[in-house]
């Protein structure tokens, strides 16, 4: 069965925008302070307000003893005749040397973060131990790295080319030029590591985010041998090398601030939470049920993982409840009871196999979310309507005329 | 050759399809299926036919038991997007859905 490009007349699966490749570094902005001090700072973000506006009020403080110094009417003779020379009283070249010392502080504090950067240090050193300690703790959260979460966009077999790039070397699978021992001495060296999928889905190469970062090593394997095992033969794995120290991120030559960049792009579904939430410093305990997992996403308030938990998984879409694998099949839906409930789900792989076999979840019960459906631009009204709050579909067309329906099984 | 002969394997859940004579796309929830109760009792001799999929539409979604699709892999016009395949699904598929597991009546009354 040839696997055919999207319906006529519907954009297809690839032609969301979310779908852009990678983001080349020139078009990126090679450091942005703000999300450094973010990943940084994490949730502590009054620390973040606060020193600013510390810097703003040492600012204008500085600006006003300047121009207090400049108005200074200097000195009177004692003959009563007025100078009319502007002399400085030592008041003023004090204030002047004040606002001077207040001016470069301000200045190093902005430029701390570039400097750090330009040297490559640990962040972490230059702003006190409770931000380096946070930063500790990000490092050796790597350790408990999620070992389930694999996204993909697209199914497997769509996927025509894939490699895998580990700063700058490319190694290809699929036609056995290079060994999996190489995934192997990736993953050993405790680095963090995204998959790209390179797809011609719909004309021309796009990229897509798988992460794989962090995981046990048979994990990995396995993972790697499951994409490999659905995909021609002639596939490669492209992927892109990850800066183990934080501060590298800030380097203008580091993939992962393109990577950041596009981890924005690329849609609010492929983004890994649990990688994000590393990402922006957080050491949160991995929940081990539904609730408390959105409970700790909810609190944290991370956008990605926010994303995840609080929008709509398209139809198709395969994820975890209550530790099973189930697809979504329905939405919006209300049972005898009148209570609604986000998904209407079925097991998986097994799909529907009985008469009664559908189950209904609340959104807050998916735990993770191992792949998604289709999309395009009328799943995206459509969820933009459950948004709106739209409790019943209107199921009156006929567009299956000639097709039976199973009113039971 | 039907489309299950091409494969070898059926479609796997999520799959979405268009169907020939469907102005609608239809999403894969289920495999080898047959009609049951008011659908079973219209259909007539073929209300012991097994279908190859059970589908609903897309994106809706499933909207009601008696709004499924009931159709054969011949069926099937253009497949847009597959569902997600693993090793758990490929192998459950042909532990359950593999083609000399169809009855061979089946073939029969293709024929």
């Amino acid at each position: 069965m040839r696997v055919s490009d999207g319906p006529s007349g519907i954009p297809g699966n690839g032609s969301a925008p979310e779908h852009s490749g990678v983001v080349r570094l020139s078009k990126t902005r090679p450091y942005k302070l703000e999300e450094y001090l973010r990943a940084t700072l994490g949730r502590d973000a009054w620390r973040r307000t606060l020193g600013l506006c510390l810097c703003a009020a040492a600012a204008i403080a500085a600006c006003v003893l300047m121009v207090y110094v400049y108005l200074h009417p200097g000195y009177v003779r004692q003959d009563g005749i007025s100078s009319t020379h502007r002399v400085t009283s030592p008041a003023g070249y004090l204030f002047a040397a004040v606002a001077m010392l207040l001016l470069a502080v301000v200045l190093m504090g902005l430029a701390v973060p570039y400097i750090y950067a330009a040297l490559g240090l640990p962040m972490g050193k230059g702003y006190g131990k409770r931000c380096k300690r946070r930063l500790v703790n990000m490092t050796s959260s790597r350790g408990a790295m999620p070992t389930t979460e694999f996204y993909f966009k697209r199914p497997c077999s769509n996927f025509d080319e894939v490699t895998l790039d580990v700063r700058g070397r490319t190694l290809g699978f699929g036609d056995s030029s290079v060994p999996l021992s190489s995934v192997y001495k990736l993953f050993v060296s405790q680095e963090w590591g995204m998959l790209v999928l390179r797809t011609t889905w719909h004309g021309g190469p796009r990229d897509v985010v798988a992460d794989v970062s962090a995981l046990g090593l048979s994990e990995v394997r396995s993972l790697v041998d499951e994409v490999l095992g659905v995909l021609p033969a002639q596939t490669r794995v492209y992927g892109i090398s990850h800066a183990p120290r934080p501060a590298s991120w800030l380097h203008k030559s580091d993939p992962w601030d393109s990577w950041h960049c596009r981890k924005i792009q690329i849609g609010k579904w492929l983004v890994p939470h649990d990688y994000t939430r590393r990402w922006r410093g957080w050491h949160l305990p991995q929940p081990s049920g539904a609730s408390s997992a959105v409970h700790n996403g909810r609190v944290g308030k991370m956008g990605s993982y926010e994303d995840v938990t609080s929008g709509w998984l398209p139809v198709g879409s395969i994820a975890v409840v209550n530790g099973e694998a189930i697809m979504v099949v329905g939405r919006n839906v209300r049972d005898k009871r009148r209570n609604l409930y986000e998904y209407v789900i079925v097991r998986y792989p097994e799909g529907l196999t009985g008469e009664d076999d559908y189950y209904v979840c609340r959104r807050d019960q998916v735990q993770r979310v191992l792949h998604l459906g289709m999309t395009d631009a009328h799943e995206e009204a459509l969820e933009k309507l459950l948004d709106a709050g739209l409790s019943a579909l209107d199921t009156s067309w006929e567009p299956f005329s000639g097709y039976p329906r199973s009113d039971a099984r | 050759m039907s489309k299950t002969q091409e494969l070898e394997e059926y479609l796997p859940i999520g799959s979405v399809v268009m169907l020939k004579g469907a102005t609608h796309c239809v999403m894969v929830v289920g495999r080898r299926a047959h009609l049951k109760g008011k659908g079973a009792e219209s259909a007539g001799p073929r209300s012991e036919h097994i279908w190859d999929y059970v589908g609903c539409a897309w994106p809706e979604g499933y909207a009601a038991p008696e709004a499924m699709i009931l159709f054969d892999d011949a069926q099937v016009k253009r497949v847009f997007f597959l569902g997600m395949q693993t090793r758990q699904e490929r192998s459950f598929s042909a532990r359950n859905f593999a083609r000399h597991s169809k009855r061979p009546e089946d073939d029969n009354e293709r024929d």
